[in-house]
């Protein structure tokens, strides 16, 4: 069981991040997601899936947790403690690892909907059809949301590319 | 600077466009600087988010001990809830079987039937004649004995119900004073 909980739990951390925008919450989520996953286990017909699976029940999860605090007045996402990635790989240069970490940044900035969109294509490299499953939504949405989140990251990284290809 | 085209670079860039729609806007590329560098600034930022999906530094080093503890708890209790299900349901199995084993020779296995009886009796009879015996057996045959047969006129009404008859008796001289005759409607014989 460790070695599935050490495969799955950061990527469905990760994920959480992006929903939740805070440490702690994301942790929560994580814990939650992984034993609501466990209880159900059975109900994971492929394998090939679980992924998928796992970030639905997170995206779920999230849901009912929004609209709870929704109804009792609170804002689940704002806390003291939000999230801001400072993900540095150590085998690149600085150079890269502060763009990675800008970059990732950046998409933490994005509207919610925007950023859970754009994690789950860019960095889970999931379908439109994939994420469409994950969150809820129909793909249409998954494609507007997506098209919206990548012209606001060109806008916020105009400069992190600009050394790379000069303004012609 | 081609608008119309221009405006093609999102579903570009997600490979929504058709084949020739592709081969359309590459040329377009070609054409558009400002499309073209908005391409590569957008595979460079690609490039860097499935960089930074590959950083473990967020992960929290205690989360996956304690998730594990969670559902080993969970487990734990799962455990549990079978074994206290089980020792249920033997000790309900062994209470049966002794309940069986232990039942009293001759103890019936079915309840008695029950009998509802009418409290009054369904047909009067005429005290002075001798009851017969098939009478009081289970229909179809009831016999009514009158003091004088002769008085008597007696009309038998068809009924919807094949085991049901009802008879009518119409007394045509002497009534006895001391019998007076009853309603009609309590004459119908089943």
């Amino acid at each position: 069981m460790r070695g599935l909980l050490g495969q799955y739990v950061p990527r469905v951390y990760r994920f959480a991040l992006r929903l939740t925008g805070n440490r702690h919450a994301a942790e929560d989520l994580t814990q939650d997601t992984l034993l609501r996953a466990w209880r159900g286990r059975r109900r994971l017909r492929d394998p090939q899936a679980a992924r998928e699976w796992l970030f639905q029940i997170a995206a779920n999860l999230w849901r009912d947790r929004l609209r709870r605090e929704k109804r009792r007045g609170n804002h689940a996402e704002l806390s003291a403690d939000d999230y801001q990635s400072t993900a540095t790989p150590p085998e690149q240069e600085a150079s890269d690892r502060e763009d990675v970490g800008r970059a990732l940044a950046a998409m933490d900035r994005l509207p919610r909907r925007q950023r859970e969109v754009l994690y789950l294509h860019a960095c889970e490299e999931l379908s439109l059809k994939e994420i469409a499953e994950v969150l809820d939504i129909s793909p249409d949405a998954v494609k507007a949301n997506l098209s919206l989140a990548r012209k606001r990251m060109r806008r916020q990284l105009k400069d992190i590319c600009r050394d790379r290809f000069p303004a012609v | 600077m081609n608008r119309i085209e221009c405006e093609q670079l999102d579903d570009y860039l997600g490979g929504w466009l058709s084949q020739p729609q592709r081969e359309r806007f590459a040329a377009h590329l070609a054409d558009c600087p400002e499309c073209r560098r908005e391409c590569q600034q957008q595979q460079r930022i690609d490039v860097l988010l499935a960089q930074g999906a590959r950083c473990p530094e967020s992960v929290p080093g205690e989360l996956v001990e304690r998730i594990e503890r969670e559902v080993g708890r969970f487990s734990r209790r799962r455990q549990l809830q079978w074994a206290g299900g089980l020792a249920a349901a033997a000790l309900l199995v062994l209470a049966v079987g002794i309940g069986v084993a232990t039942r009293p020779p001759g103890t019936p296995s079915e309840p008695r039937p029950m009998v509802r009886r009418p409290s009054q009796p369904v047909v009067q009879e005429a005290p002075s004649g001798p009851v017969p015996e098939e009478a009081t057996k289970s229909p179809p045959e009831v016999h009514v004995a009158l003091g004088d047969p002769s008085s008597a006129i007696l009309v038998r009404k068809q009924t919807a119900a094949p085991n049901v008859s009802i008879v009518w008796i119409y007394p045509t001289a002497k009534r006895a004073p001391a019998e007076p005759l009853p309603d009609d409607d309590s004459f119908p014989l089943y």
